[in-house]
């Protein structure tokens, strides 16, 4: 394959028709459009599988019609024969114009083709399809690289091209003056100058012979087919970013050291997108060693070692690991998770813009938990307030997930998040996070007083048993101005019993008036039927809760008013029974 | 006899490569097989049809198989196969057998194609029985005849191979060019590094591919081609040497296409960092002084900072760096840099570094006293081994190299020049083929013939021309590549 050297040899197939061409038109509309796929989604996207399967289909029926496959490759057309099967539309969605400009004169899909090779054409196909300046490669490079069993090409001899070349045989193998005279027959030299080239030919290359046995052991064999199975295998990306590292640390140019980390980055993204994580930990905690050590002696450095930790917390970043991480879902990758947690822990927490999303992907639970972990810890480093931004309108699915690294946050951030969370738009967040105050026995912000009257009952009740959980004059002075003034929206029975519980459970003295007069006013009406026995019970409650001596005689009285409502509202409260 | 098989569409991929030794393979199990079992036993059956299957292709195609062995080397349709890390065992069982029964060959006609698989056992299980036999070639052939095979001819040891037909003067015109526009690439990319500009290494990339090619087609065109000297500019020409004997000796061992390929790009690459030192030091006469001695041993860390700073694709560049930096690294960690890592240099850097030091022994440095010759500085790295170089690729590559190197300048004891133009395999073979050179009264040589110094003289049985000493061509100004194929 690969035929460089052989002639195209461009014949019209005996009986070659209509159909023929309308077939071969066929397969070629679809290869565009399989590449124009490519071009637009990842080779795993259910679009990229449905056009090369398409692509495949129509490439097998003409192959089993018509034999191998041979296309005359032009500036922008693909000839079969004479005939002209393919014109390019337009620049940006080139196929027969990406070969022709790296030189291929002919291509031809072999019978016996698979979808592994056509899959590998495409991606060729789509890695040059913009070729930068002075690539190290291009689409005949790539092609002889893959080595596709079932395509053969032929490309533009690229020697021929050449100008004047250097004449290999002109060139001097020793200075004019080194040189040394060699007649026919000459006798041998033995001289050990500069020049010589003669040596002890009896003492080494006699010894050579008869001292050295250059059969290969097994052993040697053996080791020597491992390694070569290894090296094929290999990935010397620790190696060589060990090397990395200290050629770094020799530069003194700014030019260099720039230019070298910049390769350091571009390794430490190829090794991302492999899952090499122990690798780039190591890599990460030098650097910052690094760093440490150049602010004196080299600020420039240090500022660009910053620089770079700033470039690889991109969102482009997180996209290559969020790839990575599709498949975790093994309890073996265990190891790999805690590595991948350690590094993202290692980063800078200007990462944490895209790194949050992640949770709202479809990944294990293992991953899950492995980036709650580096998220808390970025978090706790972040002074820009990442969290702070993303979270208060963030999906609701997202800020659940978070909702115990931010409690769990040790710094003041933490609180302070969790508190404007209570505002969040979906109602599940702010109860969660309302449980969360519950549960950790935090105090509700004044500001966040008015959930009394969020549309959510839950959210209500939980508001005002926060609220209620402790003797405060300000909530004291809400409630009883909310109560008096019937400021609530809700005139709910439930609602009311909380809020009035809730004041029993905050207030003071200073509560007392007010549920000494919503017990008894117009008790009256209870010998008509139109009593409000509710807001009686509800004020009976709140008395008792003040657990003030003055409350407990207005219930008391209460108790031996001669209205039956009052009466009964106090005996419930007082355990009296009737 | 030109094999109609080797002319057409010469296959130049590793599996295209590979048919002789599935042809010769499935050959040898049916032997190994008819030895141990009776006709009807599955297994000679089975190893019958696969030679069968196996062979059909070639008879179909050529019309007969010829399978020859010469020297060591095994012949398949007047080709040299390339012996790799893989395949040696095979040919190495099949010329001992071959030996036993005084065998050069056998050549299969268009009618073996034919053969039911029990005749062809039957046929394979004479070879056995001619073993135990006093004249095993002449029995057997008598008892082919008797037996009524007339598909299969058994050949001579001394009969000569029909080498196929090379177009040698096209592949050495091609090798050339290949080798002056590696040579310009080179040069161009180096003046760019030198002068700190981004620098494409695309052409390189293409040059090596093509010689890699070159590799799968003829191995020894491209030992002839490293036998290239450049005084002046010796950093390219030394790099490329390196390259392509490093692509042989991947090849040999069994790397993939594709790793023989990343090896040589590194190969152009490896030794850079020697750009950044001045002429003045590098071609200085004498000792280096301390601050000299510093900068030497700094350019493989050079190197890989002007790797870093190449218009390249990511995996080239680390490969290339890694090669750079560990090429003075011994197989036993001794030489430089020392970075406190344990273990021994990368596979790369153990191939770069026997191809370095091999090519640096054999080429002219003012600051030596001497220049080896090819045979002589084997002879020195075999003392390095263990130490300096890894001894089972030290081993690869002397065999591969052969006991007088291609290109090494002979004195014979026929008052005659010659230079070695095909080293047989192992070095205990020491009677190559070589090229008697003939002093053309101008300072120059002009070529007589190819004469092969394992000949005999008819009656006295002693060797036509004997070795009276080697020496490099280089220092007497020759180019080997000049003269050779």
């Amino acid at each position: 394959m690969n035929g460089q050297q052989t002639s195209p040899e461009i014949k019209t197939p005996p009986g070659r028709g209509q159909k023929q061409l309308v077939a071969v038109r066929q397969v070629l509309a679809a290869m565009a459009l399989a590449l124009k796929n490519f071009a637009l989604y990842p080779l795993s996207h259910s679009i990229c599988l449905q056009s090369i399967r398409t692509f495949d289909a129509r490439l097998q029926v003409y192959l089993q019609t018509y034999g191998d496959l041979r296309l005359v490759v032009g500036e922008r057309t693909f000839s079969l024969g004479e005939a002209e099967v393919h014109q390019d539309s337009d620049e940006k969605d080139q196929l027969a114009g990406l070969f022709y400009r790296d030189g291929i004169k002919w291509l031809e899909l072999q019978d016996g083709i698979d979808l592994a090779e056509i899959s590998k054409l495409l991606v060729i196909l789509k890695t040059n399809r913009v070729q930068p300046e002075e690539s190290s490669g291009d689409i005949v490079t790539a092609l002889w690289e893959a080595n596709l069993g079932h395509l053969d090409y032929e490309a533009v001899d690229f020697m021929a091209e050449e100008g004047e070349l250097v004449d290999p045989l002109k060139l001097k193998s020793v200075p004019a003056e080194a040189a040394l005279q060699l007649d026919s027959g000459a006798s041998s030299d033995t001289g050990a100058g500069a020049g010589s080239g003669m040596v002890d030919y009896e003492k080494i290359s006699v010894r050579l012979r008869r001292g050295y046995d250059l059969e290969l052991t097994a052993t040697e064999e053996e080791a020597l087919k491992g390694m070569v199975r290894e090296e094929e295998a290999k990935n010397i990306n620790q190696e060589a970013l060990e090397i990395l590292l200290i050629i770094l640390d020799e530069q003194e140019e700014k030019g260099d050291f720039r230019s070298i980390l910049a390769f350091i980055r571009e390794e430490f993204l190829f090794d991302l997108g492999a899952g090499e994580f122990r690798d780039m930990c190591n890599l990460i905690t030098r650097l910052r060693q690094d760093q440490i050590k150049y602010r004196q002696e080299r600020p420039w450095a240090a500022k660009l070692i910053g620089e770079f930790f700033q470039e690889i917390s991109t969102a482009a970043t997180v996209e290559i690991l969020a790839e990575v991480l599709v498949g975790y879902d093994d309890p073996l990758l265990d190891e790999a998770l805690a590595k991948m947690t350690r590094l993202l822990q290692l980063m800078s927490p200007a990462m944490l813009p895209s790194l949050v999303p992640l949770l709202t992907r479809d990944y294990s639970e293992m991953v899950e938990r492995a980036l709650l972990l580096a998220i808390k810890s970025l978090a706790e480093r972040d002074t820009s307030g990442a969290l702070a931004k993303l979270l208060p309108h963030g999906e609701a699915l997202l800020v659940l997930k978070l909702l115990p690294v931010v409690a769990a946050l040790k710094k003041e951030g933490g609180e302070d998040l969790l508190d404007t969370l209570v505002e969040h738009p979906d109602e599940r967040v702010r109860i969660r996070v309302l449980e969360k105050f519950v549960s950790l026995g935090r105090k509700i912000n004044g500001r966040h007083y008015r959930l009394v009257d969020d549309p959510n009952p839950t959210v209500r009740q939980l508001a005002l048993k926060l609220l209620g959980s402790e003797r405060s004059e300000f909530v004291e002075s809400f409630l009883l101005n909310y109560l008096e003034n019937q400021l609530y929206t809700i005139a709910d029975d439930n609602h009311l019993l909380a809020c009035y519980r809730a004041l029993g459970g905050c207030g003071s003295g200073r509560a007392i008036p007010f549920l000494q007069k919503t017990l008894t006013e117009g008790a009256w009406k209870g010998l008509l039927g139109m009593d409000k026995a509710v807001l009686r019970h509800a004020a009976a409650w709140a008395l008792s809760l003040l657990d003030n001596p003055t409350a407990k005689k207005v219930l008391r009285d209460g108790a031996a008013s001669k209205f039956g409502a009052v009466q009964e509202a106090c005996h419930i409260v007082l355990g009296i029974k009737p | 006899m030109n094999s109609p098989l080797a002319n057409t569409n010469p296959e130049t991929s590793r599996q295209g490569s590979m048919l002789p030794f599935l042809v010769v393979g499935s050959l040898y199990r049916l032997l190994q097989a008819v030895r141990i079992h009776q006709n009807n036993n599955q297994l000679v059956l089975t190893g019958a049809m696969g030679f069968s299957r196996d062979v059909a292709p070639v008879l179909a195609e050529a019309g007969e198989v010829t399978i020859q062995m010469q020297r060591g080397q095994l012949f398949f349709q007047g080709n040299k196969v390339i012996s790799t890390a893989d395949t040696a065992h095979l040919i190495h069982n099949l010329q001992l057998l071959f030996e036993k029964l005084g065998l050069g060959g056998i050549r299969l006609l268009k009618d073996a194609a034919t053969v039911p698989t029990p005749d062809l056992a039957a046929a394979f299980r004479l070879f056995v029985w001619a073993l135990k036999r006093q004249d095993p070639f002449e029995e057997l052939t008598a008892k082919l005849v008797e037996a009524e095979v007339f598909w299969l001819e058994l050949l001579n040891p001394s009969e000569e191979i029909a080498l196929a037909a090379q177009p040698v003067e096209g592949k050495k015109d091609q090798a050339l060019k290949t080798y002056g526009v590696a040579l310009t690439s080179l040069q161009s990319i180096g003046r760019k590094v030198s002068a700190k500009k981004k620098s494409g290494v695309g052409k390189v990339i293409r040059v090596v591919q093509k010689i890699v090619d070159m590799i799968l087609e003829d191995e020894k065109i491209l030992l002839g081609l490293s036998t290239i000297r450049d005084y002046d500019d010796s950093i390219y020409t030394h790099s490329i040497n390196v390259s392509l004997l490093a692509m042989t000796l991947g090849y040999r061992i069994g790397l993939s296409r594709k790793v023989v390929h990343r090896l040589g790009v590194c190969g152009m690459f490896y030794d850079f960092g020697k750009l950044s030192i001045p002429k003045e030091v590098l071609h200085k006469h004498g000792k280096l002084d301390p601050d000299e001695i510093a900068m030497v041993h700094m350019h493989p860390h050079v190197g890989v900072r002007q790797i870093v700073q190449l218009n390249a694709a990511r995996e080239m560049k680390v490969y290339s760096l890694l090669s750079s930096f560990e090429h003075h690294l011994r197989y036993d960690r001794s030489g430089y840099p020392q970075t406190g890592s344990q273990g021994h240099p990368s596979m790369f850097g153990r191939i770069l570094a026997i191809a370095d030091v091999y090519v640096a022994l054999t080429s002219y440095r003012p600051y030596r006293a001497y220049t080896l010759s090819p045979d002589s500085a084997i002879g020195v790295m075999m003392e390095g081994v263990g130490q300096e170089f890894d001894p089972g690729l030290l081993k690869v590559f002397v065999n591969m190299m052969g006991a007088y190197p291609i290109g090494t300048l002979l004195q014979l004891d026929s008052n005659e020049l010659a230079l070695v133009v095909d080293s047989p395999s192992g070095i205990a073979s020491d009677r190559p083929r070589v090229l008697i050179l003939q002093a053309d009264g101008k300072g120059g040589f002009s070529k007589t013939k190819i004469v092969d110094l394992a000949e005999r003289h008819g009656e006295s049985g002693d060797f036509l021309r004997n070795i009276v000493s080697s020496m490099n061509a280089a220092v007497y100004g020759i180019q080997p590549m000049e003269f050779l194929f």
